[in-house]
């Protein structure tokens, strides 16, 4: 991590304004109900918290539903509003051959990523 | 210090080393893998094909100063970027999305919910579906 991202990786914790308005995930009632949850986790600054999105993308055009690949990608929610949402920050996790939705069986797809997590819950980044 | 560290270490050194080198001698504004990054950023933008960029190297293999270390094809330039280590991981998948083989079904041919083959062709092991998985932890340390 460069030194200029890693002071902005800890902005959930150190931003300035803090008046109950929602402007970015660190104030919404989810994140507040982890804090509590895991007091520990919660007292490094350097925490990392990760938001997952997935939709379906066709790699060859419009014309060809026959190869149809769902993508999951993770999101740093550290970062401040107007970095976490720009592509460069995103985090491509899987590609799924799907012609449909997967569903359900999104998570039989996830397990990779999820074993990943785990393991890296409760590490530090130099540890890794 | 463990053999992990050193491994990592070595890693490093080798980065330090490729990212040194330069595209032709005497050139000031690139190195070899800014080059090599940015040839291929543009072939991802405009989707190139790779034959276009094998053509393309081969040009400017010719057209550099002699003895130029420009990589000479797309597969050169590909295993050179390779070393910067954010690569993916391929996991073959049960056609019905039943399971991935993986852990304990690394080495099964065959679905053991749907009993669906793992194979296209089992004498050419071409799989079903396959899962792209791109690791985690490293993307983190390189953001």
């Amino acid at each position: 991590m460069t030194s200029q991202i890693a002071i902005k990786m800890r902005w959930h914790k150190d931003r300035k304004i803090k008046d109950g308005q929602l402007r970015h995930s660190a104030d919404s009632i989810t994140w507040k109900t982890l804090d509590s949850k895991y007091p520990s986790f919660v007292a490094d600054p350097r925490n990392v918290r990760l938001g997952l999105a997935s939709d379906g993308f066709n790699p060859f055009g419009i014309m060809s539903p026959s190869n149809s690949i769902w993508s999951v990608v993770l999101v740093p929610y550290n970062l401040p509003p107007w970095m976490c949402m720009k592509d460069p920050f995103f985090m491509m996790s899987l590609l799924i051959p799907s012609l449909t939705t997967p569903r359900n069986d999104t998570d039989v797809y996830l397990q990779p990523s999820i074993e990943e997590l785990k393991e890296l819950w409760g590490e530090r980044c130099s540890d890794i | 210090m463990d053999t992990n560290s050193v491994n990592k270490e070595d890693k490093f050194s080798k980065l330090f080393f490729i990212a040194k080198q330069e595209p032709y001698h005497g050139c000031e504004d690139f190195s070899k893998l800014s080059f090599t990054v940015q040839l291929l950023n543009i072939k991802c933008l405009f989707g190139l094909s790779g034959k276009a960029i094998d053509t393309l190297l081969s040009l400017l293999a010719k057209a550099f100063p002699q003895g130029n270390k420009v990589p000479i094809s797309y597969y050169e330039a590909k295993k050179f970027i390779h070393e910067l280590g954010l690569d993916y991981v391929k996991i073959d998948a049960c056609l019905n999305d039943c399971i991935l083989y993986q852990g304990d079904y690394l080495e099964s041919t065959s679905c053991p919910t749907c009993t669906t083959s793992r194979y296209k062709d089992p004498n050419k092991k071409l799989p079903h579906k396959v899962l792209r998985y791109f690791p985690l932890a490293s993307r983190l340390q390189r953001l």
